[in-house]
C-alpha cells in the first residue's frame, strides 16, 4: 500500500479532509522521528515499537576486490512489531 | 532520554502539534494503527512518505538445535518483517555520527601489528609479575647460610640488578625499530593502492627502508645475548648455595651463621630495596623482556616486511609491461568519458567497443586517475582509447578471452 492508498482510506474512515488527514500523518511521522532522534522509544499498541538503535562499527570486506572498509557506528532507527503482527505474518505460509 | 512514549503520551503529543482535541487525535492514530497492521500482516508492502517502508520478506527454513534437549530441527520458513526508514528520517537519527564515513582499511598494516603491540604489552607485565616472584626467593634464601657463601650471594644480586639495569637499555632499542617499522609502513601502504607509474619512482626508496629495518630487526636480537646469560648465572649460584645448607652441622656455628646470616639478609635486604628503589625511579615500569620473548616479538614484523618486499618486486614487472605498450602508441583522437552515478567502467566499455570484457583497457589507460576499478568516483573524466590500439573487437572471442584473463589478473592484484 502507498502512502496515497493509505491517506485516502483514512480519510474515508475518518471521514474529514485529504489535507488534515495528510497533516496528521505526516505529524504522526514527525513525532515518531524526533522522538526516535532523542533516543525515546515510541511503543504504540497494535502496532509495535519505533527505536533508535546504536550499531557498532564493523569491518567489512568487499568480495570483488577483497578490500576491506571500516563501516563506521551508526544510529538507526529500528521498528519492532508487536507479536500478534510477527505471528500472522509467519502464519502467511509458504513463499510463493 | 531513553524514556519511553505510549500511546497516551503520543495522543497528546499529536493533538498539541496539530492544535486539535485530544479526541480527534487518537480516533486518527487508532485508525491509522489498524490500517497499518492490516496492511503490514497482510503481507503487503506499506510505504509511509516521511516514515520509511515496511515490507515482509521471506526467511528460507533452516536447521537448529533444540537448547534444552539439543535435538536437532528444522525452523520453518516464515516471512518477517522489515522496516527499512525513508532516507531523511535515517540520516535525521544518525545525525550525531554523521561524520563518519567510510574508510578503506590498508591491506594488512594495522590488523597485524595490533597483535603485536598486545603481545608486547602482556609480556612486558608477565615478566614484572615474574620479576617480583623471583626477587623474594633470592632474599629468603641466604637466611640459614653461612657467611662463607653469603659473599658470592651480596656479588649475586647486584650482578642481577645490573644485569637488569643493562636490560632495559637494551630493551629500549629493540623497542625502537618496531616502532620504526610502523611508522614506515602507513606511508608504504598507500602505494600499494595506486598501481600508478609514481611507484616506479617511489620504490628504489622503499625496499631500503625495509633493508634497514629486516638489518636492524636481525641486529637487535644478538644485543640481549651479551648480557641476559649474567642471569643464568644467578640461578645457578642460587642452585649451589640450595645445595650447600645441608653441610652445615654444628649448633654454634649454626647459630653464629644464623645471625650473621640475618644481619647481611637485612643489608641484602636494604640495598634491594634502595636498587628497586632507584631501578624504578630511573625506568619506570620497565620492560624486561626474555630473549625469546624479544624474539617471537620481532620475528612477525620480518616477515610482514619480507613479504610487502615480494610484493612490491612483483609490482614494478607488471607496471613495466603495460607503460612498455602504452608509450610507443599515442592515440591521435582522445575520447573522453566522465562517469556519473551508476556507471561502471563495464557500462562505458559496452557503450565505447560493444563489449563489457574492454573495460581493462580503458582501466589500464585511466590508471593513474582511478584508484579501484570497482568503484570510479563519479564526476571522473576517463580518456577512452582507441580500440585499434589494444586489438579491440567485441565480435573477437579471443580478444575478449584476453581482456577477461587480464580482468582477473587486475582483480588479484587489487586483492593483494
Amino acid at each position: 500500500m502507498e502512502h496515497k492508498e493509505l491517506i485516502t482510506k483514512l480519510q474515508r474512515k475518518l471521514g474529514c479532509s485529504r489535507e488534515e488527514t495528510e497533516a496528521m500523518l505526516d505529524g504522526f511521522c514527525r513525532i515518531v522521528v524526533d522522538s526516535c532522534v532523542q533516543m525515546d522509544t515510541v511503543m504504540i499498541q497494535g502496532l509495535g515499537a519505533f527505536e533508535a538503535r546504536k550499531k557498532m562499527e564493523r569491518i567489512s570486506v568487499n568480495p570483488a576486490t577483497g578490500k576491506r572498509m571500516l563501516i563506521p557506528p551508526k544510529l538507526a532507527l529500528v521498528f519492532k512489531p508487536n507479536s500478534a503482527i510477527k505471528n500472522r505474518l509467519k502464519e502467511r505460509g509458504e513463499h510463493e | 532520554m531513553n524514556k519511553k512514549i505510549n500511546f497516551s503520551e503520543l495522543v497528546e503529543l499529536l493533538a498539541r502539534q496539530q492544535n486539535c482535541p485530544k479526541r480527534e487525535a487518537e480516533n486518527f492514530l487508532r485508525e491509522l494503527v489498524n490500517l497499518m497492521s492490516d496492511a503490514i500482516s497482510s503481507g503487503e508492502v506499506l510505504r509511509i512518505n516521511g516514515l520509511g517502508v515496511f515490507k515482509p520478506i521471506w526467511v528460507e527454513a533452516r536447521s537448529s538445535v533444540n537448547v534444552q534437549t539439543g535435538e536437532p530441527y528444522v525452523i520453518p520458513g516464515h516471512y518477517k518483517l522489515s522496516f527499512t526508514p525513508a532516507k531523511s528520517v535515517r540520516e535525521a537519527v544518525n545525525e550525531p555520527f554523521a561524520c563518519f564515513c567510510v574508510e578503506e582499511l590498508p591491506d594488512d598494516a594495522p590488523l597485524l601489528n595490533a597483535p603485536g603491540v598486545v603481545d608486547e604489552i602482556e609480556t612486558e607485565n608477565a615478566e614484572g609479575a615474574v620479576e617480583e616472584i623471583v626477587e623474594p626467593v633470592v632474599e629468603e634464601m641466604p637466611e640459614p647460610t653461612p657467611p662463607s657463601n653469603e659473599a658470592s650471594v651480596g656479588e649475586s644480586t647486584p650482578n642481577e640488578s645490573k644485569s637488569e639495569q643493562a636490560l632495559p637499555e637494551n630493551q629500549t632499542s629493540i623497542l625502537l625499530p618496531s616502532q620504526d617499522i610502523a611508522e614506515v609502513e602507513p606511508e608504504k601502504t598507500p602505494t600499494e593502492e595506486f598501481p600508478q607509474q609514481e611507484l616506479l619512482d617511489e620504490k628504489p626508496q622503499t625496499p631500503d627502508e625495509i633493508e634497514i629495518d629486516s638489518q636492524e630487526a636481525t641486529v637487535t636480537p644478538d644485543t640481549p645475548q651479551d648480557t641476559l646469560p649474567v642471569v643464568p648465572d644467578d640461578l645457578q649460584e642460587v642452585e649451589e648455595e640450595a645445595d650447600d645448607t645441608p653441610e652445615v652441622d654444628t649448633s654454634n656455628a649454626y647459630r653464629r651463621g644464623l645471625w650473621v646470616g640475618v644481619a647481611v639478609t637485612a643489608i641484602i635486604a636494604i640495598i634491594a630495596m634502595l636498587l628497586m628503589y632507584t631501578y624504578f625511579a630511573h625506568y619506570n615500569k620497565p620492560q624486561v623482556v626474555s630473549q625469546e620473548q624479544v624474539v617471537s616479538v620481532v620475528e612477525p614484523i620480518i616477515v610482514v616486511d619480507t613479504l610487502e618486499q615480494a610484493y612490491l618486486d612483483t609490482l614494478p614487472i607488471v607496471d613495466t609491461t603495460t607503460t612498455a605498450i602504452a608509450t610507443p602508441e599515442e592515440p591521435q583522437v582522445v575520447v573522453t568519458d566522465t562517469v556519473r552515478r551508476g556507471v561502471f567502467l563495464t557500462n562505458v566499455s559496452y557503450k565505447h567497443y560493444g563489449h563489457k570484457a574492454f573495460w581493462v583497457y580503458i582501466y589500464e589507460e585511466n590508471k593513474d586517475i582511478i584508484n579501484n576499478p570497482d568503484n570510479v568516483p563519479v564526476g571522473t573524466v576517463i580518456t577512452i582509447p582507441p580500440a585499434a590500439k589494444y586489438g579491440i573487437d567485441a565480435n573477437d572471442t579471443t580478444a575478449v578471452k584476453v581482456a577477461l584473463a587480464k580482468a582477473d589478473t587486475i582483480k588479484m592484484l587489487m586483492k593483494k
